[in-house]
């Protein structure tokens, strides 16, 4: 309620403009607050406290509500991932014959990264989701705003040649260098709330394994991601890869495809 | 000649098979599905002109009912039944919400008519509304549909542009809102109060029913809910006559559902089927069989929560809501996952654990901490250094879970707990590692009642109760 | 008032009769039928999320909570039979899997929920042997800490702080067992009224970090007080060791005074009782006597019939001493002025739920009806005396209130008066000012009888909590033994 953290950012004429021009299709402020987090993850990249803060005050609600809503929901970009986000799904659909593992272990050996890592350099973290539904034609793999069926092979591997071309990286930089577990939790508060004797620097810390990220690495003892990557700005008019999904490469009833076994 | 009747154990005769063609996923395969002009060439949006602000909103109301059209979502709930709870005369607008937040495990249709037939089900929406008299519908998406939100941001624009949704729908004097929310990584926000609570702007925290969404939803308003699939039925169903829609189907199941095949068959993906036929056929017809050299070790027939079906269950089964529910499982959300015999059932049932303890919302206590308990006692099978006497604790974990929490999550996590210790208990005793815990001896105590335990504290510890031990104060 | 319509029913085979709004738990609860609860709070929104309140509803074929569920005419419910028995034992194991063993060190031990039911309501032994969840220690704000471990998710302080508070600061973070309470970077728990958030965490996951580790609760004895900081008089429950010190305040509950909440001022003024009191009836800055210090006293205050004596009086003394101070002043010192003064009035803190009062004095309403004294303006505030400037030949200062620093106001009337004749408890500035003759050490209103009279106009009456820790004695005892004492005089019985 006081002495609040000194907010560096502010929204772009263009995301205020798009806030505006929602307004009139939600009943309260408070609705809004799903797409007003989007609408600052995609304009700063990632929702970090300062875009909390604006989001908070454009919804009229408080800013801990908001902390509340971006640590409950796991899809929202954080500082702590990568500015490539690989999200695997490892839910049993995919994870059936080691679909899932196939995939974590091509993008282990192509960047180091175990799920729940990121690069060193920020560029790059890879982590499992839950069910993406598309369970037909595992393992489905999203980046970002890209949504890939049957990802793996070639095809996983071409593709994260072609991020790290755009990044002018090479694989071998980030296999020789350690990964750093992604810090998910909430930033810490500031020192002198410490508890008295506290051993550790910010009073929040989390000791529990979170079973989601690689059985044995506690968030506790890994190195902790330090620099905040770029900003991704993937708008979400830009085309989305995968586009040509319609009929190809499933099995579906649809009209162009037929099957046999219908009734009579 | 007197007629006789036919004795009462002879099943009626069977009704004439029907020849079926998909319905909703008719053109998703023609490249321009999504469009506009491809929705208006066959036809797209007559229903819907002719009807609102014309058709009196309670036939249509009727013709839903009578269609027998049930939840495609997974409840299963007749939907014409369920608007007609919608409460009336509460001076608060009634809304829509449409649940696109497809996150049961095995569970894909929804994205199809999203992404390549958007519009089909637009019409739905607002044919909905006018029958429910609502001016506002909220579609809710997950956030992981991407592509879904664009094709169906940019469909709701162009039939705004068209007139068809806006200050006046189709010229006539109802307005109609469509707002479209996306939903960011979580399933409980497919649990339909769940939803509403993500659309009011929180955290998916599912609301204690009763009061029903129906009664009291949105902003606290009536409310109805479906599933998209649901929803894109409606303009099928009102064109064509409840009738029609009762040719397929069972007598309690009519008509047809998208079901989605996943798992160890040669042709996975979605079938739109009618209800009714047998799930070998499904399987062997639809998916074209097991992958080769491999058999049938059990069935998930409904999305991940939905009980499992051994091989013999499988063959008993058809592909209704009936016949499910008398094998102990569920239709759900049609989600059919095929697990071949060289599957590793402790694996699958940690992995299913953990992915329920990953969801439980954290509300409230049973779901919050059983579900975690759940994955661990899963995991100790699963790495093979179980303790003796796990099995037996786990019935009892997820026995304690059912019927005490807010939503069915934890019923959802129960279940397949349950149905994986009924049909596959020796597979959990094979990764027993360790002895069982040494209970210490229960003392007579838990047969003491609490009227009795309260004198014991009361005479036992002297100076308990001179500070008040909290109970005067709440 | 119009008519509340009202549902009969039965709670374990008993009827009763109950506002048809109301919900089970409160209906049992009015009717002394104990069900037990954490998350459910007469003051808070019905969350539901504890599911401990289950109670079996006659046609419901299972348990329901009965804080979520209304009442309705010929409903039958029970609380005691085996369904919702079993459906207990089974929430209070799953709130304990993950629980810490932290009752050792807890500051929760002894007046805590989770030990409460698990006696009554849960199993006498834990089928749990896996590795807990832990989560995070916090500081939550400058009176609050937060143990992570312990929180059962009741989410009753952010409920608070959210409605009564609305001062927003809490918020569960996370999802699922993961959850936490916690306050955004940079945002810290320190609204006034913050550590009422201790007082509802049924568990210890929110301490006072002014009790912490101070004393176990079962070597504390309780007695009841009303707080003296405020005009509000928010009922209190003052905690004290063996040795009679002040642990800890808490509110008790009034619902026409302050529901269950409290201010954190009022809770932790209470150092002053012990620190900075004035031991013995001082003459001329000497000790002395209570004998000789009463003569004194009133020898200056009676001189002249009163015609040179000033009483002022301040809002902080109970009804009793005004009294007391109308009879004397009326019997030896009939040609007195009277006038009021006291901490000096500001606005209130209003509080969706709570109004913190402005007015710091806890008796100005006593003043005005005993005295017919204003402290604000009017002709008989220190105001007006302090705009006079004739001398005073004595001034009757009955202060009693602690933490005071004088006034430009009271100032002028002390550099105009000859004698001070002072009762109070503190030992501060005042006692030093060159003027004071007389000094009569008091009590605080922990240490004695009185009433106070709240801003609504409800008079409370209060009892010692603990003995004196000083020679003082209650002002209204001194006050008419001095009226004894001129009584005696008269009569010629020399004291």
């Amino acid at each position: 309620m006081t002495h609040p953290a000194p907010v560096k950012k502010t929204l772009s004429p263009e995301g205020m403009k798009q806030f505006h021009d929602w307004v009139d299709e939600y009943p309260n402020k408070r609705s809004m607050l799903m797409m007003v987090l989007r609408l600052v993850e995609e304009e700063f990249g990632c929702i970090d406290d300062d875009a909390m803060a604006i989001a908070a005050d454009l919804c009229g609600v408080n800013v801990a509500h908001v902390q509340g809503m971006v640590t409950f929901y796991t899809h929202f970009k954080r500082p702590a991932h990568g500015k490539h986000r690989f999200m695997v799904c490892a839910t049993l659909m995919c994870a059936l014959d080691g679909k899932t593992d196939e995939a974590l272990a091509q993008i282990q050996a192509k960047l180091g990264l175990k799920p729940g890592q990121a690069t060193a350099d920020g560029l790059f973290s890879c982590e499992k989701v839950e069910c993406l539904a598309d369970c037909d034609q595992p393992p489905v793999i999203q980046k970002d705003s890209e949504h890939f069926c049957s990802m793996r092979g070639p095809v996983l591997d071409a593709y994260i040649d072609k991020l790290l071309a755009a990044e002018n990286k090479a694989s071998a930089d980030y296999l020789n260098a350690p990964a750093v577990t992604m810090d998910l939790r909430v930033s810490v508060l500031p020192q002198h709330y410490n508890f008295e004797g506290e051993q550790n620097v910010g009073a929040r810390r989390s000791d529990d394994k979170d079973p989601y990220f690689a059985a044995g690495e506690g968030a506790a003892d890994a190195p902790r991601t330090t620099v905040i990557p770029p900003p991704l700005k993937t708008p979400l008019t830009a085309p989305v890869a995968g586009s040509a999904l319609n009929g190809t490469g499933r099995g579906s009833n649809g009209s162009a495809n037929p099957t046999g076994g219908h009734h009579g | 000649m007197a007629e006789t009747t036919p004795p009462a154990t002879e099943a009626p005769a069977p009704k004439p098979v029907v020849p079926f063609s998909p319905v909703l996923l008719k053109y998703i395969h023609e490249p321009n599905s999504h469009t506009l002009e491809h929705f208006l060439a066959r036809g797209g949006y007559e229903t819907a002109r002719k009807h609102v602000g014309e058709t009196d909103p309670a036939s249509l109301i009727a013709i839903v009912k009578d269609s027998g059209l049930r939840g495609r979502g997974g409840a299963g709930f007749p939907t014409g039944m369920k608007w007609g709870f919608l409460a009336k005369g509460t001076g608060k607008p009634a809304y829509l919400a449409v649940n696109g937040d497809e996150s049961e495990p095995g569970t894909f249709k929804d994205r199809h008519i999203l992404e390549k037939d958007p519009h089909q089900l637009i019409e739905g929406v607002i044919l909905t509304c006018w029958a429910i008299q609502s001016n506002h519908a909220f579609i809710y998406l997950r956030g992981e549909f991407i592509l879904g939100y664009q094709r169906l941001e940019a469909a709701v624009k162009e039939a705004k542009a068209k007139g068809f949704i806006g200050e006046k729908s189709f010229g006539k004097d109802f307005p109609l809102k469509i707002t479209v929310v996306r939903g960011a990584g979580a399933y409980i926000c497919g649990e339909e109060t769940g939803m509403l609570s993500s659309i009011e702007g929180g955290r998916g925290y599912p609301k204690i029913k009763p009061p029903f969404p129906a009664v009291s939803g949105l902003f606290k308003c009536p409310t109805i809910v479906n599933n998209v699939e649901t929803i894109a039925n409606v303009t099928h169903i009102i064109k064509n006559g409840a009738d029609w829609h009762k040719q397929w189907g069972t007598e309690k199941s009519p008509g047809y559902k998208i079901f989605c095949l996943a798992g160890a068959v040669k042709k996975p993906g979605v079938y739109e089927v009618p209800l009714g036929i047998t799930m070998r056929e499904f399987i062997d017809v639809y998916g074209g069989g097991l992958i080769e050299g491999r058999s049938i070790k059990a069935v998930i027939p409904g999305g991940l929560s939905a009980p499992l079906l051994t091989p013999e269950m499988v063959d008993k089964c058809t592909l209704d809501y009936e016949s499910l529910a008398s094998l102990g499982s569920m239709l759900g959300s049609g989600g059919i996952t095929v697990l071949h015999d060289g599957v590793d059932m402790m694996s699958a049932i940690y992995n299913t654990m953990r992915f329920y303890h990953h969801e439980s919302c954290g509300q409230c206590t049973p779901c919050r901490e059983g579900t975690g308990w759940l994955e661990k006692l899963a995991h100790k099978h699963h790495a093979g250094h179980a303790h003796a006497g796990d099995a037996d604790l786990l019935a009892d974990v997820a026995k304690n879970m059912r019927g005490r929490t807010i939503c069915v999550l934890a019923d959802a996590a129960a279940m397949p707990m349950q149905s994986y210790l009924q049909h596959f208990r020796g597979e959990f005793d094979k990764r027993v590692g360790e002895a069982a815990y040494v209970e210490r001896g229960r003392s007579a105590r838990d047969e003491i009642t609490p009227a009795a335990k309260r004198e014991t504290v009361a005479h036992g510890a002297p100076g308990v109760l001179d500070v008040g031990m909290g109970m005067d104060r709440v | 008032m119009s008519e509340v319509k009202t549902v009969n029913m039965k709670i374990d085979g008993r009827d009763v009769t109950v506002p048809a709004d109301w919900t089970v738990i409160r209906a049992a609860h009015q009717n002394d039928i104990e069900i037990p609860h954490y998350c459910y709070h007469p003051d808070l929104s019905i969350a539901g999320n504890c599911r401990i309140c289950m109670v079996s509803v006659k046609g419901a074929p299972r348990p329901v909570v009965g804080c979520a569920t209304p009442v309705a005419e010929g409903m039958e419910v029970t609380t005691t039979a085996a369904p919702e028995v079993e459906a207990r034992k089974g929430v209070m194991e799953f709130l304990l899997i993950n629980h810490p063993l932290d009752c050792p060190e807890c500051d929760q031990s002894g007046e805590c929920k989770l030990q409460n039911y698990s006696v009554e309501h849960g199993q006498d032994h834990g089928r749990f042997h896996e590795e807990k969840v832990r989560k995070s220690k916090a500081t939550m704000g400058p009176h609050v800490k937060y143990w992570g471990s312990r929180c059962i998710l009741c989410t009753r302080c952010v409920r608070f702080t959210d409605e009564v508070s609305g001062t927003g600061e809490l918020g569960v973070i996370y999802r699922g067992d993961r959850s936490e309470i916690a306050t955004f970077p940079g945002r810290v728990l320190d609204n006034p009224l913050s550590m009422n958030t201790v007082d509802i965490c049924p568990v210890g996951a929110l301490v006072s970090s002014d009790f912490l580790y101070q004393s176990r609760v079962w070597n504390l004895h309780s007695n009841s007080s009303v707080c003296a900081d405020c005009s509000v008089g928010c009922n209190t429950r003052v905690d004290l060791d063996a040795k009679d010190q002040i642990k800890r305040i808490v509110p008790r509950r009034n619902d026409a005074v302050n529901k269950e909440w409290m201010c954190d001022a009022g809770r932790l003024s209470f150092p002053y009782v012990r620190t900075g009191r004035l031991q013995k009836p001082k003459v001329g800055g000497v000790d002395a006597i209570w004998k000789d210090a009463r003569r004194a006293a009133l020898d200056l205050i009676s001189a002249n019939g009163g015609a040179n004596t000033v009483a002022l009086v301040s809002a902080w003394n109970t009804n009793e001493a005004m009294a007391s101070i109308r009879e004397l002043l009326a019997a030896e010192a009939p040609a007195s002025r009277v006038y009021g003064y006291g901490n000096p009035v500001v606005a209130d803190q209003v509080f969706p739920g709570f109004t913190i009062s402005g007015d710091k004095n806890p008796n100005r309403a006593g003043l005005k009806q005993v005295l017919g004294l204003d402290t604000e303006g009017g002709s008989n505030s220190l105001k007006a005396l302090a705009s006079e400037s004739a001398p005073i030949g004595t001034l009757l200062l009955v202060h009693n209130i602690p933490d005071f620093a004088i006034t430009p106001e009271l100032k002028a009337v002390l550099d105009r008066s000859e004698n001070v004749v002072l009762l109070d408890f503190g030992s501060g500035e005042l006692l030093r000012y060159g003027n004071v003759a007389v000094a009569l050490p008091t009590l605080t209103s922990f240490e004695k009888t009185g009433t106070f009279v709240n801003k609504d106009g409800i008079a409370q009456a209060f009892e010692p909590v603990m003995e004196p820790v000083t020679y003082g004695q209650p002002e209204t005892d001194i006050v008419s033994a001095l009226t004894r004492d001129a009584r005696a005089h008269t009569t010629g019985v020399r004291a």
